[in-house]
């Protein structure tokens, strides 16, 4: 058996998944900020558009429904760019193919299986890219008559999410053989790590964009994104407090579950999922078989929340009227990094599109600002699982089994420590740094910097960040079994997940959302853009 | 002394290259890696030995790995 205990700090840093998000996520970032020189190393990344079988207007030819984001962007590599068109989709396809096996040989993985696995689902998710991106699912109200369109659904970039997710869950639901050789290319924890690496440096990015429309905008830009940091951190605590010991006592009280099962179980369900589920296992010395169990439920029920949660939040409440109160509830009540940014991102798109069509235009929110909200929350909790499960653990170990003899290291902090998380704050601050020091906040005088920031980190925090969302949603969808939930047999404890999620974590995770991002306003964009 | 940790569905197993112990509990783990660490004088009277167990996360499923990487290590203090 190869052994893979955490002995020393740096341990994993080339064998975990964790690791490689960092690496994958902040390759790219400094990548991009070569451009800041004038080299464009990063404007081949594939971008859909909106396309019909029959444009009326120029607009929505399917020649061009996939480019090179640096047709777009790039300073000194446009015309390039330009010429690649859906050839993109290869070049995309070589250098992330490449980035990723190299990941996974380093994390010993069969790279064979990996290689055909990443092939298959990367132009999988390419598919459903482009039909989701047909006017009829994803144009607006406003923009109907320009692809010569009487309806549309108004989903935006959401329909190629939900496709992807249905294919997913196709072949994970019906063809299991297909799903089993998958698995080793199919790693949404991955994939979403690195795509929240790449939303960290769209939050970096956001002031920078808004400072282009005005000064004051990329100020309150920058306000609001730590207000985002502030309130999520709060919201974390306060959601921990209630959370944890609900379920714990219902577990206990009414389904009469023994101590360590309840604890697991509290843990999975309030806390993070399959992370939280693992790291309390760990923390009260249960035998591996428990967090076993509870991961198996918490997968599957992420992505039940991940279905039921963004539309009930659009259409039921709040609505655009706190966009960011959706968003944060989000993050305290989906259960898996993977299915809370996924949802997130579905949410940002649902309630963008939502306040547009309602408003005829006159409010146009940013992309991105609610999924960093339910991405916010769901941060701050795998940074307090480390803190959680050694507290938990010392009380155990010392006072609970009060074992004689054994002491808890504190090292346990660091190796539950979400790593990615160094990745996302890494990438945000320096685009920060780079926003208030050279790029002087916006200033006169700055403009030509911040314009190649700019060439260089948009291919990256939206056409490489929305690729790897689009690769977890269908990942997702092919690692998720509904049968398990009822071939596991694990009785009560399906039941506990049940009423304690609906009943109890996701009222109290949107009142704890609520309470800390009531009134949070996204600043409306409409008069800066067509 | 450090040893590796896994369950192997019954037993919790600490070993090196040199020793495995078993124990269907950690305390019956804990008092056989006593017993042997005693029996052996590896710590003298008045003094105490740290054995650093790691668990081995090869034992949890590896589809469940992308989500945490770390089970727990402990540390078994031993004294005369």
């Amino acid at each position: 058996m190869t052994d893979l205990s955490n002995r020393k700090w740096y341990d994993g840093m080339l064998s975990q998944e964790d690791w490689w998000a960092v690496w994958l996520g902040l390759g790219f970032v400094f990548l991009s900020l070569l451009n800041i020189w004038g080299i464009d190393l990063v404007g081949w990344i594939t971008y859909p558009t909106k396309w019909v079988f029959h444009p009326v207007s120029g607009k929505g030819d399917i020649s061009h429904a996939f480019y090179a984001l640096g047709k777009k962007y790039s300073l000194t590599a446009k015309e390039f760019y330009a010429g690649l068109g859906w050839w993109s989709i290869i070049w995309t396809y070589i250098i992330f193919g490449i980035a990723t096996t190299i990941g996974a040989k380093c994390m010993k993985w069969d790279v064979k299986r990996f290689i055909i696995g990443w092939t298959i689902i990367y132009f999988l998710t390419i598919a459903t890219w482009f039909i989701g991106h047909h006017a009829f699912f994803a144009a607006t109200k406003l923009d109907r008559a320009k692809y010569g369109l009487d309806f549309s659904l108004s989903l935006g970039g959401g329909a190629s999410f939900i496709l992807a997710l249905i294919v997913g869950l196709i072949i994970g639901n019906f063809f299991k053989g297909l799903a089993s050789y998958l698995t080793e290319a199919a790693k949404p924890e991955w994939y979403i790590k690195t795509a929240i690496v790449y939303l960290g440096a769209k939050l970096g990015y956001l002031p920078i964009k808004l400072a282009g429309f005005s000064h004051k905008l990329g100020k309150i830009a920058t306000d609001l994104t730590f207000d985002l940091f502030v309130a999520g951190a709060a919201a974390t605590v306060v959601a921990y407090m209630i959370f944890w010991p609900g379920i714990y006592t219902i577990s206990r009280l009414i389904f009469k579950l023994p101590r360590k099962t309840a604890a697991v179980l509290g843990s999975g369900i309030s806390i993070c999922g399959v992370s939280a589920a693992v790291a309390t296992g760990g923390a009260v010395r249960a035998k591996p078989v428990v967090s076993i169990m509870v991961s198996a439920l918490v997968v599957v029920w992420a992505v039940i929340e991940l279905i039921v949660l963004p539309g009930f939040f659009t259409h039921v409440w709040p609505g655009p009227k706190d966009p960011l109160v959706a968003g944060s509830a989000l993050g305290l009540t989906v259960k898996t990094d993977g299915a809370d940014a996924a949802a997130g991102e579905l949410l940002d798109t649902f309630l963008r599109n939502k306040i547009q069509n309602e408003t005829n235009g006159k409010v146009i929110w940013p992309e991105g600002i609610i999924t960093a909200s339910a991405v916010m929350t769901k941060v701050w909790i795998d940074v307090f699982i480390g803190i959680w499960a050694f507290v938990l653990a010392v009380v155990w170990v010392y006072f609970v089994e009060r074992k004689p003899g054994e002491i808890v290291p504190a090292s346990e902090i660091w190796f539950r420590f979400p790593k990615f998380v160094i990745g996302y704050f890494v990438a945000w601050f320096l685009l920060l740094f780079l926003f208030f020091g050279p790029g002087q906040a916006g200033a006169p005088g700055a403009e030509h910097f911040l314009k190649s920031i700019k060439a260089g980190i948009v291919p990256v925090e939206k056409g490489m960040r929305k690729l790897f969302f689009m690769l977890t949603f269908m990942s997702l969808g092919i690692i998720t079994d509904f049968k398990k939930l009822k071939e596991c047999q694990f009785g009560k404890m399906v039941w506990v997940y049940f009423v304690g999620l609906f009943l109890f974590i996701v009222p109290v995770g949107i009142i704890v959302a609520y309470l800390f991002h009531h009134g949070m306003q996204i600043p409306n964009i409409a008069q800066f853009v067509k | 002394m450090e040893l590796t940790l896994i369950h192997d569905g019954q037993d919790w197993i600490a070993f090196d290259q040199e020793q495995e112990f078993k124990g269907k509990s950690l305390e019956e783990l804990d008092a056989r890696v006593k017993e042997y660490v005693l029996s052996k004088g590896l710590v003298s009277k008045g003094r105490k030995m740290q054995v650093w167990m790691y668990f081995n996360n090869a034992v949890i499923p590896e589809w469940m790995r992308q989500y945490m990487q770390h089970y727990f290590n402990r540390i078994l203090v031993v004294e005369p």
